[in-house]
């Protein structure tokens, strides 16, 4: 039995750590909690939000990773639809609290140069999209109503498209 | 300082991640993780790139995990050291992503999980208490790895876990941790504020010649375009195919004029 309830971390690795310590904190809001030696390299752990309950966002650093650069297409992508490799991070959302939260979150980093697209209305959320350091692409969410229903957007096409059958996909729909 | 408190962000929304192989990777958070699908469509008005949503937790949709394809992802496998770490090693390219953590309640939950998944035939480390999080690891599809964590109850503020040595190592002095333990708080009233230029700003997206007019348009007209309808009434309802249609004769003249303008510049 496994009891998931949330996501606790996303883990990325940085080869510029100052710059990118500094805009998750200063641009995003996250809060430093560690910094620690780890295998060959340095681990960064920082509060997504203000509670001690809250999920965290977390940096590793090491020298080859300072060695290495972004392949566009492979490792980065160019935009929140772009190519990446399989098993590969094409965005990352996170979640805002409301649409005031979002609002002012899209002003913030706006206020720090750097060009966001939206809120725009994905009919059951509203996203806000932008780049960020060494290449990540970032989209901020707020849901409509975390409670509606959204077998609607189960689609019976694309399923077969990637050869699922309609019971195969409400199979995988339901909880195991 | 005043001002309003950073609770901006509170959470996780979604990674999303590429799959050649949704049959494998939507077995796997089934099965392993114990996850449901709860959405499946085309990408944002796009043709031919479609993502399904995973939730976990409770009816309330506490969070998603979320796989995404196009076609030109089907010539491209993992690249161990770019794309996915090798097991030996932690490295990747700087911006891709190590690691995705999936908490649990309580370490009784922690080591129950860890029975579970090595029961499916899975390979998983011991548990290692890092001090902000107790977790194990292991693979899943396309080379991703995994942990699954209790939270350490680390608090803002606390300074227990920052070693300055370390700190040091990655250039950064005392006053920079110390600003980036306590983040600029926010103004208390909302200012509105309007996008930098494009191709000014800070960090920016990558423009093809399909995407360039993207920059250019009022960001309501954006929206218009880009808000999306259930996939059933993509195809079938006439209020649908009338409400594109009318997109299209409102968004192309628009495109064509920045092009004749030279304004649509490829970016990388």
């Amino acid at each position: 039995m496994i009891n998931i309830n949330k996501a606790q971390s996303v883990s990325l690795a940085t080869g510029n750590p100052r710059e990118t310590i500094r805009f998750y904190s200063e641009v995003l809001g996250f809060s430093l909690i560690a910094i620690q030696r780890e295998k060959s390299g340095i681990r960064v752990v920082m509060r997504i939000g203000e509670e001690s309950d809250e999920s965290t966002f977390s940096l590793y650093f090491d020298e080859a990773i300072a060695a290495s650069a972004p392949v566009v297409d492979v490792s980065e992508p160019r935009d929140p639809i772009g190519v990446i490799a399989p098993g590969a991070l094409q965005h990352l959302a996170f979640t805002c609290p409301d649409r005031d939260a979002l609002d002012r979150l899209v002003a913030r980093i706006r206020r720090n140069g750097i060009w966001v697209i939206g809120p725009l209305d994905h009919g059951f959320c509203y996203s806000a999209y932008c780049k960020g350091p060494e290449g990540i692409v970032f989209e901020f969410a707020t849901d409509h109503d975390p409670t509606v229903d959204t077998s609607p957007w189960l689609d019976p096409k694309t399923a077969q498209k990637h050869g699922v059958s309609v019971s195969e996909m409400q199979r995988l729909s339901s909880y195991s | 300082m005043t001002g309003k408190a950073l609770n901006l962000i509170t959470g996780i929304h979604h990674p999303n991640v590429g799959t050649t192989d949704y049959p494998t990777a939507l077995n796997f958070f089934h099965e392993v993780f114990g996850m449901r699908m709860v959405a499946w469509y085309l990408m944002h008005g796009s043709k031919d790139s479609d993502h399904a949503l995973i939730a976990y937790g409770d009816e309330r949709n506490s969070g998603f995990f979320s796989l995404c394809n196009r076609p030109e992802m089907n010539k491209l496998t993992p690249v161990p050291g770019l794309t996915s770490p090798t097991g030996q090693s932690d490295t990747v390219a700087p911006g891709a992503m190590q690691s995705i953590s999936f908490h649990v309640a309580s370490e009784e939950d922690l080591n129950a999980a860890r029975a579970h998944i090595e029961a499916k035939g899975y390979s998983v480390s011991d548990i290692e208490d890092r001090g902000y999080e107790k977790s194990f690891s292991l693979k899943g599809p396309h080379e991703m790895l995994f942990r699954i964590a209790v939270d350490g109850g680390v608090r803002t503020g606390q300074r227990d876990l920052i070693d300055m040595e370390a700190a040091n190592e990655l250039g950064l002095s005392e006053a920079e941790v110390l600003a980036a333990m306590s983040p600029s708080p926010e103004p208390d009233e909302y200012i509105a504020t309007p996008n930098p230029d494009f191709y000014d700003s800070k960090y920016r997206f990558g423009l093809t010649k399909d995407t360039a007019f993207i920059p250019h348009l009022p960001i309501n007209l954006l929206n218009w375009l880009m808000t999306e309808t259930i996939p059933a009434d993509q195809s079938r309802s006439l209020k649908a195919i009338v409400s594109n249609l009318k997109k299209m004769a409102v968004a192309l003249p628009r495109i064509l004029l920045l092009k004749l303008q030279g304004k649509l510049r490829v970016t990388q």
